[in-house]
């Protein structure tokens, strides 16, 4: 038996309804450990560059790590990778919530689907088995609906995962949602799109097997002696959620101000702020599985121009994207924005960057009201912005361009669209200025999904974060150039481990203060396994760099790794990163040196040796 | 010498209010280290003695003039010391 894990990953080929087990051999675990890692060799081994994203060759991976399902803090997430429609290259989504360790339960580490079913079908994972439903009944239902739907033709206690009508319809933002009203998304880049080219509207699974777990003696007295002091540090986070951040964003110029090119905005980050939120709508707070803090906000909005608001609340990034960078200071739409996209199963970043775009689009006359079926698409109009989410989620009136994503609506558009199209490799960034913290500029430019600030997390060490196993024993100058090529590199490798044992960043980046050599340490506890923090952080490192051989296969190289010319040319006019621009240059030098990349961004052959790749 | 505390977010219900100007006995210069332990010893935080409180506001983000300061850099006489959440958004 090998400990932490189900032993089991099944392929389910929706054309053929066949179901096979896909082995994987203890060598690989300990190279890959699970998660994002194990999914991401699945992933280069089943697909390539001759793999059309909505195409039935293209596979959709779900796997969870070997934590999942134990007494590990934060364990209960899972991951989702397949080939990306919206960039058209890698792609990968880490959820939280309770599905992960439901799979688990249900006697799964993970599953691959390929192929397209005939007809709207849902999948029931149940104790083992794997049976195909017909979903015809399901189709148009949005996420929330539908997870009750299936919970009552299934389990009660089932776990739900699902598309709206936005995957349904191939909109290229599509996320997966799963735990219906709490929804905790599958976002990023277009996974949902791929679940609705597969004609797979949703699967649902339930279980009670206990994961085993090799010294569960061990685990248990390291958690009870970490957990009370990590719960207290992240105390701030529970009572106020990631929106806590908001504050902190605005004054140092990480928030993303009118498409980016806005500077100070003190008033409307205060009505957007957790406090706020706490003081307003908030009526509750989520735990995903096996986390002690709490930080999901569970709110209501009863009354007034955005009533209907019920359930999962804004994190910082929708506040930031579909709040700030379209200067909406209204936290009900904001809110209500949220929920909509949860229900149609939208990417909020990225449809907070394209509204943000369109809005840009309007101020210069590139789009008028005759495209956007009468809407003024003002900066600001929070009533206009809610609107484009519905025109997007529904595909109709502007939403039909504006569901493409940014990259491609920006071509559509024509013009100088694409001076206002906020993207890397096509994935519309995330809530975070490069120009604030000099070390996203680099890890945005490298990340292997496209503008990712999770793949790296460096910005925290630029700010309060200290990592000394990491060789970050202080905290480093957010301004500095210098050296933050190997932070990002670094913290790239242990993101990927994070990702790939399936337990939550903010047990080390978002106050919790976990180092490596205790997540290796309970790696250990729960599998057996030896490994030292050398052989932890090794797997990281070929982790990542898999993800870049997928990408570089595809022909990324030198030319793509690179920021929208406002992020390397137009500083910020006011507030707390006024006038500053990274040496954006020097870092990535710096970060192919490090990394053992040659000068055109493709890992050397040595390097490929050194860890396995070859 | 005298210095200005701006509380932001949860760090104005510590306080019970948005900001304080606190001056600082003797010639200085102070480090931000000595002008906290004197904000402490000086300003009622909510639940006074509470030790989550008081760890908070000592890892908070404290930025003057937009820029980060650290523990053990030295501040200007009259300077605006804004304290923020210290925990990343995601």
């Amino acid at each position: 038996m090998q400990y932490g894990f189900t032993g089991r990953i099944v392929d389910i080929d929706l054309t053929t309804r066949q179901v096979n087990d896909y082995p994987i051999d203890e060598a690989t675990l300990r190279k890959y450990i699970g998660g994002s890692g194990l999914g991401t060799r699945i992933l280069y081994d089943l697909t390539g560059p001759a793999t059309d994203p909505l195409g039935p060759d293209n596979v959709l991976v779900v796997m969870t790590g070997p934590v999942t399902g134990t007494r590990v803090p934060t364990s209960g997430r899972h991951s989702v990778l397949s080939r990306s429609p919206l960039t058209g290259i890698f792609a990968e989504s880490d959820v939280g919530g309770t599905w992960g360790v439901m799979s688990k339960r249900a006697g799964f580490d993970g599953w691959i689907i390929r192929g397209r079913a005939e007809k709207p079908t849902y999948l029931w994972l149940d104790d083992g088995k794997v049976e195909f439903r017909d979903a015809g009944h399901l189709w148009g239902l949005d996420t929330y609906a539908l997870d009750e739907k299936v919970k009552a033709e299934t389990h009660g206690k089932a776990c739900v995962m699902s598309i709206g009508p936005a995957g349904e319809k191939l909109v290229r933002i599509a996320s997966i949602i799963t735990d219906g009203r709490d929804a905790r998304a599958a976002g990023r880049c277009g996974l949902g799109a791929v679940m609705g080219s597969k004609n797979l509207k949703a699967v649902a699974c339930y279980g009670q097997r206990e994961v085993p777990v090799y010294d569960a003696k061990g685990l248990a007295d390291s958690i009870r002696a970490i957990l009370p002091g990590m719960v207290e540090k992240m105390k701030a986070r529970h009572l106020y959620g990631t929106a806590n951040w908001t504050l902190t964003a605005e004054h140092s110029g990480d928030l993303p101000v009118k498409n980016w090119r806005g500077g100070r905005w003190e008033e409307g980050a205060e009505k957007l702020s957790g406090p706020r939120m706490t003081d307003t709508i908030l009526t509750g707070r989520y735990y995903c599985a096996a986390c002690p803090v709490g930080c999901g906000r569970v709110v209501e909005v009863k009354e007034g121009p955005f009533a209907g608001v019920k359930g999962a609340g804004p994190e910082y990034e929708t506040i930031g994207m579909l709040g700030s960078c379209c200067e909406v200071s209204d936290l009900e739409a904001v809110a209500l924005a949220h929920q909509l996209c949860n229900q149609y199963g939208m990417d909020t970043i990225s449809a907070g960057g394209i509204i943000a775009f369109a809005m840009e689009c309007y101020e210069h006359g590139l789009i008028t009201r005759q495209d956007t079926c009468g809407v003024a698409l003002e900066w600001g109009c929070a009533g206009a912005m809610v609107e484009m989410v519905r025109q997007i989620g529904e595909q109709r009136g502007l939403g039909i361009i504006l569901g493409r994503g940014v990259k491609a609506a920006a071509e559509a558009i024509g013009g100088i669209a694409t001076e206002f199209a906020i993207h890397v490799k096509g994935l519309e960034l995330p809530a975070h200025d490069p120009r604030a913290l000099a070390s996203t500029a680099v890890s945005y430019a490298t990340a292997s999904r496209g503008a990712c600030h999770l793949q790296s997390l460096s910005y925290p060490v630029e700010l309060t974060l200290k990592m000394p196993e990491l060789g970050y024993p202080e905290t480093l100058d957010r301004a500095e150039s210098e050296g933050k090529g190997i932070l990002a590199a670094k913290m790239q490798d242990l993101m990927s481990l994070l990702d790939s044992l399936k337990v939550c960043k903010f047990i080390v980046t978002g106050g919790g203060g976990i180092q490596p050599s205790q997540l290796v340490s309970w790696l250990n506890q729960v599998t057996g396994w030896d490994m030292t923090v050398d052989e932890f952080l090794k797997a990281g490192e070929r982790i990542y760099n898999l993800k870049r051989l997928y990408s570089t296969r595809l022909g990324i190289s030198r030319k793509d790794d690179t920021l929208p010319p406002r992020m390397l040319g137009l500083p910020r006019p006011d507030g707390g990163a006024a006038g500053y621009l990274p040496n954006f240059g020097q870092m990535l030098n710096e970060y192919y040196v490090f990394r053992g990349w040659d000068e055109l961004g493709r890992p050397a052959p040595e390097k490929l040796r050194e860890l396995g790749l070859e | 010498m005298s210095v200005t505390f701006r509380f932001r977010g949860e760090f104005s219900r510590f306080a019970g209010r948005d900001s304080v100007i606190l001056e600082i006995p003797g010639s200085g210069p102070f480090t931000l280290e000595a002008a906290i332990t004197h904000l402490l010893s000086q300003v009622s935080i909510a639940g006074e003695g509470d030790a989550h409180a008081h760890a908070s506001i000592r890892s908070a983000a404290f930025f003057c003039d937009g820029r980060l300061l650290r523990l053990q850099d030295q501040i200007p006489d009259g300077c605006m010391i804004h304290i923020l959440s210290p925990l990343a958004g995601g």
